[in-house]
Formats: C-alpha cells, structure tokens, sequence
C-alpha cells in the first residue's frame, strides 16, 4: 500500500462519546452530548451547525479550553496520537482526562494544535505588538530559539500568510490593522510552534466576501504545504464544501451525519441536512422557493426523549422519533447518519 | 422600467461625507470620509433594489440618508406619492408624517434595535400612535393583526423583546415597520445576523409581504446569494461609488464591472468544490485617502492607464444596465453559470 496514502489517513485526532455540559443557574446545557469524530493527518475536516449545536464547545474543549466552571467535560476521551516515529506509534494522550492548567496541556496548545476565531482582534492583545505575540508562543514552546531567531521567524511567517511589509508590520499593534491582515496575523500566530492540527472556528464570517476568499486560499494553501490536519467550523455550507474534505453535521450537540464533503453535499440523508441545504439561497441553479426548516430551536436546557430534530423534522414518525433517540449508524461506507429512517428493519 | 409613473424613489447624484476632526483646542477637520459619493438611482413601485458591496462601501450610509437618519451633504431624494412629490433631502416639517408613514427601515441586529422596555404592544403601536394613525382600541386591533400577519401570536403582545428569539424580533420589527402601510421599506442586512434555517423564514415573508401590500423594497446586503433571491435590480456599490447597476439575472451572468466579477467570483459555493477561483487581492480603500482615478483600479487586473487618472462615470451600456468602467465595452467578464445543478435527495 503506498505509505503516503496510509500516512494520510492517519488518525491524528480520535474523539469518542465525548461530553460537555454547563451547568447554569437556569438548568444544564448539554452543549456536547456524545459526539465522536477522527481528525486525520493532512485532512480537513468540516463542522457545519447552526447556533446551540456544540461546534464551537467541540473546538474548546478539544484544547481543554472550556469554562470550568460553569462548563465541564463529563465524559468521553480525545485521544491525541502522536507522530509516527522510526520507533513506531508512541502513547496517544487522553486530553479529556488531562488537568486543564496543567503542564501536559500546555505543550499541547500551540504546539500540538492551534486555534484561530472568528474575531481576531479578542484574540490579540492590544497592548503588545502582533510580532510580540507570535514570538512569545515560540519562546515559551521552542525554548532552543534565541529571540533574535523567534523575531525572524515571525517576520517569515507574516509574510508566509501574504502581509505585507513583513518586516515593520511586525511592531504594529493589532487595532492598526484591517480585519483581513489581522486574520492573516492570526494564522501567522497558530502556525508558529507549527502544529499539526489547526482547528478554525468560523474564520471568516466577519469578513468581506473578497477578504474571505483571500484567506480561504490562504488556508488552502498552507494546508497542503505544511501538511496540516484542520478542523474548519462554519455555519456556511458553501465555504465548508470549498475546504473541508470530510464534513460532520451537528445538531443540539450530537452528530446527525458525517460523510466525505462530496457526499454530504451531493446526496444528503439525515433530514436536518436535507433541509439545510433546501433553506439556503445559492448564486446558481434555478432560483426556488427556500424551505425552511419549520419551528424553531429548542430551549438550551430541555432534555429530549428522542430524536432532537423530531420538533422539526418532516419526516418524523411518531411513535418512534419521539420516544427513542437513534444511533449514528454507517450506511454506506464512509457515510453515517443518525435517523431512525435508515435502521433496517 | 415601466413608465415614469411607476417611480416611487428617485435618488439624483447623493453625496454623503463625514468630516474627520483632529484633536487639540481647535479640532481642525483634517479629512472628509466619502461615504456616498456621487450615487444616482430609482426605485419602481412594488420592486425590490438589492444594494450590494463590502465595509465601506456606503451602502448602509445610503440607506440612513433615504430613510433620513442622516442628513445628505449634497444631492437629491425624491419620493413619488400619487400626485405628491416629497423632497427627502430637504423635508418640510409639515411633511414629515407623511414621509414617516411611507418610508420605513429594518435594520441587522434584532438585540438592539427593539426597546427592551417596550412590550410588543406598544412596540408595533407606537409608529400608529405617533404619526396620528389610530388611537385606543384601534391599535391593539390592528397591532393584533399585523402580528399575525408576521407569524407570530397574540399571546405575545403582552410579551418583552427579550423573551424572542432573534428570528422573532426581526418579525417584531417587520411588524412595527409595516403597520403603518409604508410605500419603501429599506432593509438593512435584516437577516445576517439570523441562524441559516431562520433566515428563509425571514426571507420568505418579506417576499410575501411585499406582495401582499404591494411594497417596495430597497435591500441592502453583503451577501450576493440573498441579493439574488430577493431582487429584481441590483446596484453594486464599492468605496462610496455606485459601479454597476442591472436587472439581478444579466448582473449575475454577465457582469460589466470587473468588481462585480471579482465579487462574484469570490463568493463560496457548493457546486465549486474542485473549481479554480479568482482570488481578488488588496483590500477596499481607505476611504479617507482614496486613490486616484477609478476607486476600484489598485485592485482590478484589467485596470490600464487612464484608470489610474481619471474617475470613470456611470453610463448605460445596455437596457436598464449601466456601469461605471472606462473598460467596460471592451471587457469579456465571467459571472455565474445560470443551468441549475440538480441535487439528489433520497
């Protein structure tokens, strides 16, 4: 078998039944409530939901960055598989079960996996330089790095990510530049200690159209450049069908289906996803009546007996949807979906 | 289109410029942003106009001239009204009501734009009770109806913004714009905010609505997919100027400004996964030191000499099209293909 396709399939990220709640005053919010996906080496993967799915509770936690409290990681395992070695496959790291603000979880931030938003200037720091920000990830995680040579390095990755004038907008502060460039720095930043996996949380939805497709070149670019595995997190359908090459789609913190990007978009089967796809306008094709999706999201704190899109599903069957919750079943290979349409009988 | 009896809007070379003060004792002005600079168009009675274009382009300040949140620096708004015509940019005080029952605004984020101290009641009655259309009783039946009409329920007159979902404030808003039966509604950006599935739901009763009551609309947007959906002209707007403007299905397939190309082209879409796209480079400009010449040309590929000198002007180039491109007639332009790509659904 050719090894850089074995390589490429490598799992580099395995997440299992994880869970996430938050416990609030009003009630608990089950933000991700057994959610299993793998992220593999040089792959990306597509997150597509609406508000309340857990896409974004997903990423955080994945760094161990949710809120603790009110939030915690009830259970499952992110299981983090380090690089192929000479020496064969080391230990994988459970980062669910590391302690939050401990060390092991700092080696992994920046280092191992690196996030970026989608409002870069909470990001950065308003008091320190962009070049200042980027270098610190690199002193403290690349410790044999004289400053001299983290500066250089920083200089090299502005311009890597298409900034221009590298070499001054280094001392600039982050309020001096536009949403773009600041996006751009902020690549720059999450691919200092050069990672392995980038996870992207909506990236680009605060950017114009024209900025938007610069930066998704951008990141298409360096994907393939630097091999990176990526974890691209959008409500847009269009854009995850641009970069991602497997797409998971979620609902109220589960997967509802997850398949190859082509397969999700061409021949969708969950009916949530249907109707996704069905309630979006498009730039081509015949312009349609939108459907759309009846109703309307479920309070954060309600508990569901069944299907969580049975409220708004139009291809509900009572009797079974409401009262039992169906299981993220393969029906094709490579494709699952978690409908009780597609249980054989 | 359609005769000139048929404009209810008619907007004749707007100028909108904010000046800049420096700092220090005196606050000297030290430059002027030019928001709108130099737009002209009309709108027909019961048409949707899709303004499109990136920050800065001044189609959010245009929309706030209209509907007179701002006060133009120079140019003219005329609003057609049976055998009336107002002057928007220069409104008589006895006019005012007049203008205000017939040129309403619904604007992007449904968290700040309704008074949280406000129920529903009173928020869709108010405009009633202050332009002097009904009193009393009368409101609330009519409050009641609209709500309706707008999908949500009687229980909810009683009811505060907060309790909404955003989907539902921008029904609440929908609802306090329309009750007093306006002739132009400006919509600024009203579903952007709105989760995918709730923007058709949005979508779909201002197109009903707009039928129902025979309305116009001016809709301003980034998003070109929802331009499509809902117009039937669309106006490109870039740095202050107004660059192309055309019925929705020849601007999409055959775009005459190579901004609308480049817009266009960068826009993601499902159907283009393995595609190749036009990456636009650069960045809209500073609209404090705008460049010399076309506003457009540091960014365009086509952009040759006299672009960089002198600023083209709007001209037709065809029925109801009309561009601003010193290029324009010799430009072959790639837009979206138009053959519908079917999905197959199990």
């Amino acid at each position: 078998m050719d090894t850089s396709a074995v390589q490429a399939s490598q799992q580099l990220l395995e997440v299992r039944d994880l869970q996430a709640y938050f416990y609030l005053h009003e009630g608990t919010v089950r933000a991700v409530d057994g959610v299993s996906f793998d992220v593999c080496c040089g792959r990306t993967l597509g997150v597509i939901g609406e508000s309340g799915c857990g896409k974004s509770v997903t990423a955080q936690a994945i760094l161990r960055l949710v809120p603790e409290p009110p939030g915690r990681i009830v259970g499952g395992h992110i299981w983090l598989h380090p690089p192929e070695t000479d020496a064969g496959p080391g230990a994988a790291v459970d980062i669910a079960a590391l302690d939050s603000t401990g060390d092991e979880i700092r080696a992994i931030r920046w280092k191992e996996i690196a996030m970026i938003f989608q409002e870069p200037m909470t990001s950065f720091s308003p008091i320190h330089t962009v070049g200042d920000q980027i270098t610190e990830a690199m002193l403290i995680h690349l410790p044999q790095m004289t400053r001299q040579e983290t500066r250089d390095r920083a200089i090299e990755l502005l311009d890597s990510v298409g900034i221009p004038k590298a070499d001054q907008l280094v001392d600039a502060y982050s309020y001096q530049l536009s949403g773009g460039m600041r996006q751009r720095a902020m690549i720059a930043m999450a691919l200092s200690c050069g990672p392995r996996l980038l996870i992207a949380d909506e990236p680009t939805t605060a950017l114009d159209v024209t900025i938007e497709a610069q930066i998704l070149a951008l990141l298409k670019e360096l994907k393939s450049r630097l091999q990176m595995a990526m974890m691209y997190i959008s409500h847009d359908l269009a854009v995850i069908s641009e970069v991602s090459d497997d797409v998971m789609v979620m609902y109220l913190g589960v997967v509802v289906e997850t398949a190859s990007a082509i397969t999700v978009f061409d021949r969708p089967l969950h009916p949530y996803t249907q109707a996704l796809r069905r309630s979006i306008p498009t730039l081509e094709g015949e312009i349609t009546r939108l459907t759309p999706i009846a109703g309307t999201l479920p309070r954060p704190y309600a508990t569901h007996a069944g299907c969580r899109f049975y409220s708004r599903c139009e291809s509900r069957m009572e009797g079974e949807c409401d009262r039992t919750p169906p299981e993220l079943i393969e029906v094709a290979p490579g494709h699952k979906v978690r409908c009780h349409k597609y249980v054989s009988a | 289109m359609g005769s000139e009896n048929d404009v209810l809007l008619d907007v004749k070379d707007l100028h909108k410029a904010f000046s800049l003060k420096g700092g220090g004792f005196l606050r000297r002005t030290v430059g002027y942003i030019r928001a709108v600079d130099g737009v002209s168009f009309s709108v027909a009675r019961g048409e949707t106009v899709g303004v499109v274009g990136e920050s800065g382009c001044g189609k959010t300040t245009l929309g706030r001239c209209i509907v007179r949140i701002y006060q133009p620096t120079s140019g003219e708004i005329a609003l057609y009204l049976g055998d009336r015509s107002l002057a928007v940019h220069q409104l008589r005080r006895e006019d005012s009501r007049l203008f205000r029952s017939s040129v309403q605004m619904i604007f992007q984020d449904p968290y700040s734009s309704l008074d949280q101290h406000m129920n529903i009641l009173s928020l869709v009655g108010e405009p009633l009770l202050v332009n002097g259309i009904a009193r009393g009783k009368e409101i609330e039946e009519r409050v009641a109806e609209m709500i309706r009409r707008v999908g949500l329920h009687i229980e909810h007159l009683r009811r505060f913004p907060h309790s909404f979902s955003g989907g539902q404030r921008q029904r609440i808003s929908i609802a306090r714009a329309l009750i007093v039966n306006p002739k132009l509604l400006i919509a600024d950006e009203p579903v952007s905010a709105l989760d995918a599935s709730i923007q058709a739901q949005i979508l779909n009763l201002l197109i009903d609505l707009q039928q129902e009551f025979n309305l116009s609309y001016l809709f301003i947007t980034h998003n070109m997919s929802v331009i499509r959906y809902v117009s039937d002209r669309i106006v490109v707007m870039y740095a202050g100027k107004l660059v192309e403007m055309a019925p929705k299905e020849v601007l999409l397939t055959e775009p005459r400004h190579p901004y609308t190309e480049a817009l266009l082209s960068s826009v993601p879409r499902v159907s283009r996964r393995d595609g190749v796209r036009t990456v636009t480079y650069g960045e809209p400009p500073d609209l404090l030191h705008l460049p010399p010449g076309c506003v457009f040309h540091p960014r365009c590929r086509y952009a040759q000499g006299i672009c960089k000198e002198e600023q083209p002007k709007l001209r037709p180039i065809g029925l109801g099209r009309f561009v601003s491109c010193h290029l324009a007639d010799d430009l072959q332009l790639w837009g979206v293909q138009s053959s519908p790509r079917p999905m197959s659904l199990s």
